[in-house]
């Protein structure tokens, strides 16, 4: 039903790169062989489309806005960070209340520098899911109305949903820890009891 | 003459007995009127989404009990392992599904329960909280013969369930049923017959419908603003498609209006506890499925119903034993991201009638 | 009262101090202050107020501790939602590095004499957020000094009286008049 979907948006705008559908997987083939799988491309088993950058607002306003599509409520966005091909894919759900068919949206940028416009604009939903996208794999939407960081404090270092950070514990955290363990050793434990 | 006001900002949390957890509200207020809520978040972020990366598919499940939503831990297994079962193309027995149903349910009983009682204590009916933890020990007792644990279970696995029942558990839960119904009817007179809980909950913190789906609100919030969505009903998981239940809908869209859908979800899932325990068929309870199981590339995005809303998990699989992204769409973030909409222009003793009514929990926003 | 005893150090109320010196250099004074003592942390152990720090799942166990089947009210102990009233502070569930300074902060608006109950694997060291986090603190006695820990996850309500039971016998074990006091 939403595989038809993504058809008639690729009508709507041929620049758009619906996901690779592969033939129906043989019936009662045994899961979780190793080896089995690996050069087979992914499977997507939800319907979506990959959607340039540049037309990323576009595409989305008339996802919104026109019918077929209804798309009324953002599920949320998130984004896949993909060392290997040097990119950061952002993912966007889109799903019509009324309509009851889903979309995923993929946003391709590269990893140094990932930036979409931001689409909170179109759904107020999207606010705090793009703060948090922002705050753990640094994506930067642009146009947010407030982007800051959303689960990690202000001062945090780094983006952790990154495949290649490194957790460093917080100056202060280790200062304190330090001053703790100072007032275990003077404290003559056994005293107290 | 004009007065000159000034506003002010009121710091509300983290650590306050009614903010359901670590959540800091910082509300500006003109007066008595609130202007603005800014909810503060991440005191609870968890990592669950890196830590997954890290581990097995079967390890997953119970990092997904704790880490998610800890009230409704078997509603988070059951998102995480829908999304695994889809990627996987994993098949679970008819047993198995309707045991996972009888779970689900439970748990949204409790979960309710739970919800109710802590929202009794914020507008300051204590008996509530005692009368609601009351019943919810008889649940927690009925998961502990079943699954071994009160609060995390770690029961689902992938391709089924990790136990049958024990015996004459079926029975107990229908006992149970039954006198839960007369529960909810008592509940239901203690508050409605009380004029001050009424005053406090008719009418404050409205959210219309198309402001509902706007900010993303899902679950008991939005059917209380007439969204008639469950996914439940949508998207038929499990036994769902099997069995049969009405899903509330309210029109009004104040507290009230969620206090109601949720009591009426509760006499619901006693419905589909009792039909699912009367189809429950006999045989497998779990598919093979190898321990260190090795999903096949691709991605799918689940969603099912926990008792807070539309709980989706998207799961990147690249073709390893532990899953390469995990992404919890977690029902209470959008909710609490309405919270807003809900508040502005209300009383500052609104706060936390609104706030309890949303039903948020802290683990399911931060993650 | 071992025989060397440490050199004493000054408690913050300094006239009861030097009544306690007092009483202790005389005669079977020690004697007197040991009832005394007796009686006191008597008292305190039997009406133990925790201020409720609940941040996680162990929360909602610590709820139900206090709701109908365990009812912790039976044993004097009658939760505090803010620091200025409480004995002992009960931390249960994972505190995050954000939430860190918040805990040391109500510890240190506490008055003493203060004691910590850290409850649950995540408050004792990270429990099963240990590897592979960025977020979760390795244990609050990194910031908090702890006096019990009550293991699990989550630990049982049962678990949890255990634990203040504990927290009693240490309570009720201390010379309370002559302390030290940590700095
Ligand atoms: S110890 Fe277990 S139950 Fe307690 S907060 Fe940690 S994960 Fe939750």
């Amino acid at each position: 039903m939403s595989w038809a979907l993504v058809e008639r948006l690729r009508e709507r705008f041929p620049e758009v790169e619906p996901f690779p559908r592969e033939a129906p997987h043989e019936a009662g083939a045994p899961v979780g062989r190793p080896g089995r799988h690996e050069a087979r491309g992914p499977t997507y088993h939800t319907p979506g489309a990959f959607v340039p950058a540049a037309r990323l607002l576009e595409v989305a306003r008339v996802l919104r806005d026109e019918a077929p599509f209804g798309l009324d409520y953002c599920s949320f966005v998130t984004g896949v960070d993909r060392p290997e091909q040097d990119l950061v894919e952002v993912v966007y759900h889109l799903f019509s209340m009324d309509e009851r068919h889903e979309l995923l949206l993929k946003v391709r940028v590269p990893r140094r520098d990932p930036r979409v416009p931001s689409v909170s604009a179109l759904w107020p939903a999207a606010n705090w899911h793009e703060r948090e996208a922002y705050d753990l794999l640094g994506v930067v939407f642009e146009g947010h109305p407030d982007l800051r960081r959303i689960m990690m404090t202000d001062d945090w270092e780094g983006h952790p949903l990154r495949k290649d950070y490194v957790y460093q514990e917080p100056r202060w955290l280790v200062d304190l820890g330090a001053q703790r363990q100072r007032e275990i050793e003077g404290l003559r434990l056994g005293d107290r009891a | 003459m004009a007065l000159r006001t000034e506003e002010l900002m009121l710091n509300m949390g983290p650590q306050h007995p009614s903010t359901h957890g670590v959540l800091r509200l910082v509300v500006t207020l003109d007066g008595e009127n609130i202007v603005d809520v800014v909810p503060d978040i991440g005191y609870l972020h968890s990592s669950v989404e890196k830590m997954m990366e890290y581990r097995t598919y079967l390890q997953n499940v119970a990092l997904a009990d704790r880490g998610m939503d800890y009230l409704t831990a078997l509603a988070n297994e059951e998102g995480y392992l829908l999304a695994v079962e889809r990627v996987g193309r994993i098949e679970v027995p008819p047993r198995a599904r309707y045991l996972r149903t009888i779970m689900l349910e439970l748990q949204r009983l409790s979960s309710h329960l739970v919800w109710l009682g802590t929202w009794g204590i914020d507008l300051g009916a204590t008996t509530v909280f005692l009368y609601c933890f009351r019943e919810r020990e008889r649940i927690l007792d009925l998961f502990e013969q079943a699954t071994g644990g009160r609060l995390h279970h770690v029961y689902f696995r992938p391709g089924g369930v990790y136990e049958d029942l024990p015996d004459g558990w079926t029975d107990r839960v229908l006992a149970f049923c039954d006198e839960f119904l007369g529960r909810v009817d008592e509940y239901h007179e203690l508050l409605t017959g009380n004029p001050i809980f009424l005053a406090r909950v008719q009418g404050v913190g409205v959210l219309p419908r198309d402001r509902a789906i706007a900010m993303g609100a899902c679950g008991p919030v939005a059917r209380a603003s007439g969204v008639d969505f469950d996914v439940r009903k949508a998207f038929p998981y499990e036994a769902y498609g099997e069995l049969a239940f009405d899903v509330p809908v309210f029109q009004e869209g104040d507290c009230f209006a969620r206090y109601r859908v949720r009591m009426e979800e509760m006499r619901q899932s006693v419905r589909i506890i009792q039909q699912a325990i009367a189809k429950l068929p006999d045989g497998e309870i779990r598919s093979k499925v190898q321990v260190n199981v090795k999903l096949p590339r691709g991605e799918a995005y689940a969603r099912t119903e926990s008792p807070r809303g539309d709980l989706g998990v998207y799961l990147v699989s690249e073709g390893e034993d532990a899953p390469y992204r995990v992404k919890i769409r977690a029902p209470s973030f959008s909710n609490l991201f309405a919270l807003t909409e809900m508040m502005r222009g209300w009383k500052v003793a609104d706060v936390i009638a609104i706030l309890g009514s949303v039903d948020i929990v802290l683990s399911d926003v931060d993650r | 009262m071992s025989a060397q005893a440490p050199p004493p150090i000054p408690t913050r109320i300094a006239p009861i101090q030097t009544a306690v010196d007092i009483l202790d250099s005389l005669p079977g004074g020690s004697v007197v202050l040991s009832k005394v003592e007796y009686l006191l942390n008597w008292s305190r152990a039997a009406s133990l107020w925790p201020l409720t720090f609940g941040l996680a799942c162990c929360a909602i166990e610590m709820m139900a501790a206090w709701a109908g089947r365990f009812d912790l009210d039976r044993m004097g102990v009658i939760p505090r939602a803010t620091p200025r009233q409480a004995d002992c502070m009960i931390v249960a569930g994972r505190c995050t590095i954000k939430m860190a300074p918040i805990v040391r902060r109500l510890w240190e608006q506490m008055p003493e004499p203060k004691y910590v109950i850290s409850m649950g694997s995540c408050a004792t060291c990270g429990g099963p957020f240990y590897y592979d986090n960025y977020s979760i603190l390795k244990g609050i006695d990194q910031v908090v000094p702890v006096d019990v820990y009550v293991p699990g996850c989550p630990p049982r309500p049962e678990a949890l009286i255990e634990g203040l039971l504990k927290l009693q016998e240490k309570i009720k074990a201390e010379p309370f008049l002559r302390r030290a006091v940590p700095a």
